[in-house]
């Protein structure tokens, strides 16, 4: 048997949560042809219009590959195929594990309701059967598998979407093709980390060309996570590539980030942000700070001279016209500098005290005198995985950039 | 974040502990409602027992200055410490409002 072409429904079938169940297809499946029609009758007079029958487990297996149900009425005991192993097969496949099955029988032993529930029954109904009962548990399945359903659509397209965002977020970062030309054409070495804690993050960093002997790079933090913040890091780009000018000062540029900042974020919202020039003809970096972490700097006589940077400076957006101050380190060859996110620091360690500067300091030393001084963001990503454990994830972002040799 | 407040001679007391973030959002607001119905002409809001502040907490100390600079009340954070006291320090918060040690 087959489900028929729904027909326009006798009476107008009402749902408590407002949802049309009544285009819904159930399958009964009974031995009995009375049976068969007293359920239908049930359903059809409550408005049910896609009502579909089968005698036995292997026809109702007939008429699920052909068409899914939204609910089936299973009777247990029947010739061919019964109940409980139409049920386990049912569940043992994707496509059907999710179908509610309502089983009606003469059954009611504990033994066999439990065997029911076992093989995978979501109800059951003793026999003889009662309409008000049958009619009632049916508009109760059927309201929660299609609420399921509409629920596990929308997440599954929200997923899909965000993780679209995620690769054009991943894509405004600077590609490690961008980096090797940049690392060939200014004698540097730039290792990075980004690591959203959620799908999308408000985290950003890049690598902006000044001119042949100049090189300009940033990262920043928007407050709060999540889709906001994310947004937020587009938007902090753009206005960027209209401020090409002021690369080669950061205090300037700064300043202008955070008028604009002001105006679009509201109250309490803002971004840190750590924007550097390096200039190889000067041997310096240049750099401002707006609620940044301080920059740690790296001399190139071992064992190498660890000095975090001052870069005082209020967060951009939070007030108008602010000045901010510039800074400059000497980078001669084999000198690092490192900008970092306020995650890294504020890990708790293992006695569950914050990381902190002193913490992160100790690591980096610990770095550079062995054999993971070829790469410490790598290093320093892997300590913050082990001690992040069960603590909520927050945003991490780290930049390196080493002067290579003379000759590179 | 915990937090109890106090009116003494005309000024507000707001004590905070444990950590200020995103989570205090709701509960910050209702603090501020305190300050805008400039019940008290000083505002003083005691961070000696907060151990952590995340972005959006620093965050509303902002609100909580501005709403303050509103109402035409007098406001400053007394005895920050620890990581608290350093990320005021980094976002130079000093340059705007009072802070106490």
């Amino acid at each position: 048997m087959r489900f028929p072409d729904p027909r326009p429904s006798p009476t107008l079938l009402s749902s408590r949560t407002g949802m049309d169940i009544s285009h819904a297809r159930i399958l009964i499946v009974d031995d009995s042809p009375l049976i068969r029609e007293l359920i239908g009758a049930c359903l059809q007079t409550e408005g049910y219009r896609n009502i579909g029958y089968a005698e036995n487990g292997q026809d109702a297996l007939d008429v699920i590959e052909e068409t899914e149900p939204d609910l089936i009425i299973l009777d247990l005991e029947m010739p061919v195929m019964d109940g409980f192993t139409l049920c386990q097969k049912l569940r043992s496949k994707d496509a059907t594990r999710d179908i509610p099955i309502l089983v009606e029988s003469g059954l009611d032993s504990a033994t066999d309701i439990t065997r029911a529930f076992e093989y995978g029954a979501s109800d059951m109904i003793a026999k003889p059967i009662k309409k008000y009962e049958i009619t009632a548990r049916t508009r109760v399945h059927l309201e929660h598998h299609f609420f399921v359903r509409a629920l596990t659509d929308y997440h599954n397209r929200v997923a899909s979407e965000l993780e679209q965002a995620r690769h054009l977020q991943f894509d405004l970062c600077p590609s490690d093709d961008d980096l090797a030309l940049l690392e060939h054409r200014y004698g540097v070495r730039i290792r990075s980390r980004y690591e959203p804690s959620s799908e999308l993050g408000g985290d950003i960093w890049g690598v902006l060309p000044v001119s042949d002997s100049q090189l300009a790079f940033y990262i920043a933090d928007f407050s709060g996570h999540g889709v906001a913040a994310a947004l937020n890091t587009f938007r902090l780009q753009t206005c960027l590539a209209t401020l090409s000018g002021h690369y080669d000062r950061p205090a300037v540029l700064l300043n202008r980030l955070n008028t604009f900042l002001y105006r679009i974020l509201k109250s309490g919202s803002y971004a840190t942000m750590l924007f550097a020039c390096l200039d190889l003809e000067a041997g310096l970096i240049r750099f401002a700070g707006a609620g940044s972490q301080p920059p740690l700097h790296m001399g190139n006589q071992p064992p190498a001279s660890l000095q975090f940077c001052n870069s005082h400076g209020m967060p951009l957006g939070l007030r108008p016209d602010w000045e901010y101050q510039e800074y400059t380190v000497p980078f001669d060859p084999d000198m690092q500098f490192m900008l970092y996110s306020d995650a890294l620091i504020e890990v708790e360690d293992s006695t569950g005290a914050h990381l902190g500067e002193s913490g992160l300091c100790l690591d980096m030393q610990d770095i550079l005198a062995g054999p993971e001084r070829a790469d410490p963001v790598k290093a320093l990503a892997g300590r913050f995985a082990s001690r992040l454990g069960s603590q909520a994830p927050d945003d991490l972002t780290i930049f390196l950039i080493a002067r290579t040799g003379r000759d590179a | 974040m915990r937090n109890h407040t106090s009116n003494d001679n005309g000024i507000l007391n707001i004590t905070l502990s444990d950590r200020l973030t995103f989570e205090d959002h709701e509960a910050f607001r209702r603090l501020l409602t305190l300050i805008e119905q400039r019940s008290s002409l000083r505002c003083v809001i005691d961070l000696k027992n907060v151990t952590a502040i995340d972005s959006a907490g620093l965050g509303l100390l902002m609100i909580a200055f501005e709403t303050a600079e509103k109402a035409g009340v007098e406001f400053c954070l007394k005895s920050p410490e620890g990581q608290v006291a350093r990320l005021l320090e980094i976002s130079e918060f000093d340059k705007v409002m009072t802070i106490l040690n």
